[in-house]
């Protein structure tokens, strides 16, 4: 694996569309890797289960996190993130339809970097993926090189 | 130890100190200091040793002592060659100690013993083998000696005089006349003891003060500058005259001085002795005074007086009463004797004389004497031997009662003949009467014989006597009316009735007897004749106890019967309570015994007349287990007065009901506070208790609502949520695929289905903001109050500043009252202001001159506030649906929105318990209204 991996977790199939969809068409050519449940997420990260050959160091750029997931919800999968050692500066990313404020102080709360709701207007979805790789894979000098 | 003498101790301990301050100087210069500690003990020893002493025997010793002892040590441990070295030193010290201190013997022994280490030190030769060195140091000693006994000398003549001094202070202060001495400018020097008490000035406030102006006197200054001279010319003077005390108070003094002369005669001093003379002058002014008095009463006596004296019988004096008795003057009759004159008869004369001399006084003797006419006159004739002058002589009196003489001679005559008549008669009634009078003085009965018609007792008893308190003898000889015995009605009556009848029975009235009592008598009197004159026997019966015994029964009964009214009076009141009161009220004995009951109980317990009750227990109307609790409650009140306060209880009644009621039973007391039983009070609280067990109901009902809508809260917050996720998600969808199809394959659809396309996207996207604002709609109603004091003026501010910013290309005026503050939830306000101005902006957006405002309604009585816009408007008949859900009044062309902002405005409004309302009409604008 390269350089700035995405990891973009999302149960539905639609949004995963769309939003490879709003990648491409803003032209950010990183690998995108797709988990579609909580349970998945965290053996992706910490290299378990299907995921056991993965190496634990080789970490994302960027985790783009869904709330409601089956198995093991955005929140707790975002605690598991902040208490291990090894990932707890990674740069996480609520994406979801979510706007109620328990959600939001929540998701802060546990340590995530940035807090976004798709809009249901795709050329707003798309402008907000733009402004997202834009800032978190180029702009922004993460933690981890 | 006197003054003088301490201070030379102190002295002699200060020289000693200092001595030795010098000797250690000395030494310091010399730089011998090896010895220094010897120097030390030194002084400590002398110091100690002084003290010791002092307290041992006395300072006088201790000094004596402490001389020799420094003497010695000086000589002792001086080093030497001392004498040339610290010659200066002894010269100095020695004297001045023994000079000031020791007596003789301690001089001369010290020195002596000085001379002697002074010698046995000389034995290791040096400059004491030189005579000339020893000659000068017992000269030295000599000196000494010789100082010492100098002053010893002076100090005894010293100590003599003041003896003598004392002594006579001492002489002086025990007499008892007070010695005053003035020096020549009459200062007073001398004022002894018996001076401050007879003057009250003590000899500290006079000595050295003129003495004039201490003592004050009668003299005149001129008569005092005689005194003066003649003292001058004396040498003495006596005088009686009147001095002031220091009070004021004059004294009688009688005043011997003496006046001191120099040589050259002039006047130096004066020596006073002087001696209160006041009871003397008094006793005087007494003599004078009786004497007066007896001339007095002598010549003024009714009764003939002579003075006589006895040797020659001659006359010294003879009053006036004599002279007219004898028919001669006072002058013929003074130096004559009686038998000169003629007046006495020499045979009684003779027979008087001789019972002076045996008796030495002579009373009452009746004589004949002669006066000069020769008439005889008989006198009653008194003697007494007096001592005028220590010349025995006698004072004769002399009475004439020659008429009364005569007329006694005629009584007697006539009395002879009626003595005569009167002993026959006795001897006839002495019998009887003697009997009567036995009866009439034994009687029990106040019996009174009394003469008519002044009432006045002939004869009374012991009884009538103690009755009234008057003694037989007081009672005798008076009338009633004189002694006030009885009120002058009462007699009347008595006396009517003889009248009439001859007699009253068993009369009774109130005599007043002599200490102002009354007493209550039962009185008969019978007309009777005694000697021919009407008389009264009357007897009498003390009735005063029976009278007041009467009197108490009668009070008695009267109280007894206002008790009893008092009594009825409250046992009506009572048995009105009893048949009234709706509580229960019971009354039991001490075995739990109802004594009597209430109506409302008596009727409970099925019984009609509740005194049907009296005598049963609770056993025969309740349950065991009730009836047995109630006795054991009631039987521990009576014990230990456990009292029963509100308790409640639930009571099973003969006819069936359960009632609840609250008792309070107290201990029953009779007039001695004894526990005589127990009394309760039942109120019937079932009502009250049902009213509880309603409100637990309630209480229960609505905790199960409350808990209720908590859960349908929860739901409908899990609802919330999955439609804030759930629901948008497909429309994202919808929106999504919709675009990517236009944006892929637009140029192979024909432009109807573009357009088509475009309706999904715009319809999905409106479900968007529907979706949005429904669940800010829901959040809001969920939302509590957090209220504050805010300023609604400075928020609406804030709101149309960010209008005006986002859309700058409108013109519009904002006309906004000022600091109009309000109590209420800051967050849910702006809000709500932020739904109502973005309205009026809305609306606005077709008016070339917009105008917005917002501003308080004046003439309201609640705080209305109000937005106004001049916009759209609306038709007020549809003023009603303004404020539901999704309900629009213009076309979403012309104005956007989803119809949800009033909503959430109304809600808000109502949160904060006010009221929002609209006016409008279609074409000139708007206003909202709401209060808070």
């Amino acid at each position: 694996m390269t350089e700035k991996m995405i990891l973009l977790v999302e149960d539905n199939p639609d949004d995963e569309a769309l939003t490879l969809r709003a990648l491409k068409k803003n032209n950010i050519s990183n690998q995108v890797v797709i988990v579609r449940d909580g349970a998945e997420a965290l053996d992706f990260l910490f290299c378990s289960g299907e995921y056991a050959a993965r190496d634990i160091y080789d970490l994302p750029q960027l985790v783009l996190l869904d709330l409601n997931l089956p198995k093991v919800d955005g929140m707790e999968i975002l605690r598991r993130i902040r208490e291990n050692e090894t990932t707890r500066l990674l740069p996480v990313v609520i994406l979801t339809s979510s706007k109620e404020e328990q959600d939001i102080l929540m998701g802060y709360k546990l340590g995530a970097n940035s807090y976004v709701r798709k809009p249901v207007d795709f050329e707003k979805f798309v402008e907000a993926v733009r402004q997202l790789g834009l800032y978190w894979l180029v702009l922004n000098e993460g933690p981890l090189k | 130890m006197n003054i003088t003498q301490r201070n030379t101790t102190y002295i002699t301990l200060g020289f000693q100190f200092a001595a030795m301050l010098i000797f250690l100087l000395g030494r310091i210069f010399t730089h011998a200091f090896d010895d220094l500690n010897l120097v030390g003990t030194g002084i400590a020893f002398i110091i100690y040793g002084g003290l010791l002493f002092a307290f041992w025997r006395g300072w006088e010793y201790a000094r004596h002592v402490s001389v020799v002892m420094m003497t010695l040590l000086i000589a002792i441990i001086l080093p030497e060659p001392f004498v040339t070295i610290y010659a200066p030193f002894l010269i100095l010290l020695g004297p001045i100690l023994a000079l000031a201190l020791a007596e003789p013997p301690w001089v001369i022994g010290s020195a002596v013993l000085t001379i002697a280490i002074l010698l046995w030190r000389a034995g290791g030769e040096g400059v004491y083998a030189s005579p000339i060195t020893l000659i000068i140091y017992a000269m030295l000693i000599t000196g000494l000696i010789v100082s010492r006994l100098i002053a010893e000398t002076a100090y005894n003549q010293v100590k003599q005089a003041k003896a003598q001094i004392e002594y006579q202070a001492s002489v002086l202060n025990h007499l008892n006349d007070a010695v005053i001495a003035v020096d020549g400018q009459f200062h007073i020097t001398v004022w002894n003891r018996a001076a401050e008490t007879l003057y009250g000035w003590t000899a500290d406030e006079v000595l050295g003060h003129v003495s004039t102006e201490i003592i004050r006197s009668s003299m005149a200054t001129a008569e005092r500058e005689k005194v003066l001279k003649q003292l001058a010319e004396f040498g003495e003077y006596r005088s009686e005259l009147i001095q002031y005390k220091k009070d004021g108070t004059p004294l009688y003094v009688e005043a011997n001085t003496i006046s001191f002369l120099d040589k050259a005669r002039k006047f130096t001093g004066l020596l006073s002795v002087n001696r209160d003379i006041g009871e003397r002058k008094r006793a005087e002014k007494a003599l004078e005074h009786s004497e007066e008095r007896f001339i007095k009463a002598f010549h003024s006596s009714p009764v003939a007086m002579t003075i006589t004296e006895v040797k020659a019988g001659r006359i010294i004096d003879v009053n006036l009463a004599w002279s007219q008795l004898f028919g001669c003057s006072r002058e013929e009759a003074l130096d004559k004797t009686s038998v000169e004159l003629g007046v006495t008869v020499p045979e009684t004369r003779q027979k008087i004389m001789q019972e002076i001399e045996t008796k030495g006084f002579v009373r009452n003797i009746e004589t004949i004497v002669k006066n000069r006419d020769g008439e005889d006159h008989s006198v009653l004739l008194s003697m007494e031997g007096i001592s005028i002058n220590d010349e025995p002589c006698v004072v004769t009196t002399m009475i004439d009662i020659t008429d009364r003489k005569q007329a006694e001679e005629e009584v007697l005559k006539l009395n002879t003949e009626l003595e005569q008549r009167v002993t026959e008669r006795t001897g006839q009634l002495r019998e009887s009467e003697e009997k009567f009078s036995k009866a009439f003085l034994a009687s029990p009965a106040a019996v009174s014989i009394a003469s008519l018609p002044d009432d006045r007792y002939i004869n009374v008893n012991e009884a009538l006597a103690q009755l009234t308190g008057y003694s037989r003898e007081e009672l005798i000889g008076r009338t009633t009316a004189e002694l006030k015995l009885v009120d002058d009605a009462a007699r009347e009556k008595i006396f009517e009735a003889i009248r009439k009848y001859g007699s009253a029975r068993n009369v009774e009235i109130q005599i007043h007897t002599k200490s102002n009592g009354i007493a209550e008598v039962l009185t008969s009197i019978e007309q009777i004749d005694i000697g021919g004159r009407p008389c009264t026997l009357s007897v009498n019966y003390e009735i005063t106890e029976r009278k007041r015994a009467e009197a108490e029964v009668q009070r008695l009964n009267d109280d007894l019967k206002e008790r009893q009214v008092a009594l009825s009076h409250a046992n009506g009141l009572l048995q009105t309570l009893m048949d009234n009161m709706p509580d229960h009220i019971y009354f039991k004995d001490r075995d739990s015994r109802f004594i009597q009951n209430s109506k409302s109980q008596a009727l409970m317990m099925g019984v009609h007349d509740p005194s049907e009750v009296i005598g049963r227990t609770d056993f025969d109307f309740f349950p065991k287990d009730h009836a047995q609790r109630s006795y054991n409650e009631e039987q521990s009140l009576i014990k230990s007065e456990q009292l029963i306060l509100d308790i409640e209880e639930e009571v099973l009644w003969p006819d069936g009901r359960i009632t609840w009621v609250s008792t309070t039973k107290l201990p029953l007391r009779n007039a001695q506070a004894q526990v005589t039983g127990t009394f309760g009070i039942s109120r019937d609280i079932t009502e009250r208790k049902q009213a509880e067990k309603d409100i637990q109901k309630l209480n229960e009902d609505l905790k199960q609502r409350a808990a209720q809508l908590e859960i349908s809260n929860q739901e409908l917050e899990s609802f919330s949520y999955s439609v804030s996720h759930d629901l948008r998600a497909p429309l994202r969808s919808i929106d999504g695929f919709s675009h990517a199809i236009l944006e892929d394959y637009g140029e192979q659809l024909p432009a109807e289905a573009r357009s088509y396309l475009d309706r999904v996207r715009n319809a999905a996207q409106r479900m968007a903001e529907l979706i949005d604002d429904l669940l800010n709609l829901s959040r809001i109603s969920r939302s509590t109050l957090q209220t504050s004091l805010i300023d609604l003026s400075l928020i609406v501010g804030e709101i149309t500043d960010t209008l005006q910013k986002s859309y700058s290309e409108r013109e519009i005026t904002f006309s906004l009252q000022p600091g109009l503050m309000v109590e209420g939830d800051p967050r849910l306000l702006k809000i709500a202001l932020e739904n109502l101005l973005n309205n009026a902006w809305k609306f606005t957006s077709k008016k070339e001159q917009a105008l917005i405002e917002f501003g308080k309604l004046e003439e309201t009585e609640e705080q209305a506030f109000y937005i106004r816009d001049n916009g759209a408007g609306f038709n007020m008949a549809y003023v009603d649906k303004l404020f539901a859900v999704f309900q629009r009044l213009h076309a979403i062309n012309d104005y956007p929105g989803t119809g949800v902002g009033l909503a959430i405005v109304q809600r808000i409004i109502k949160i904060h318990g006010g009221r929002i309302w609209a006016e409008g009409e279609e074409g000139k604008g708007a206003t909202f209204y709401f209060t808070l």
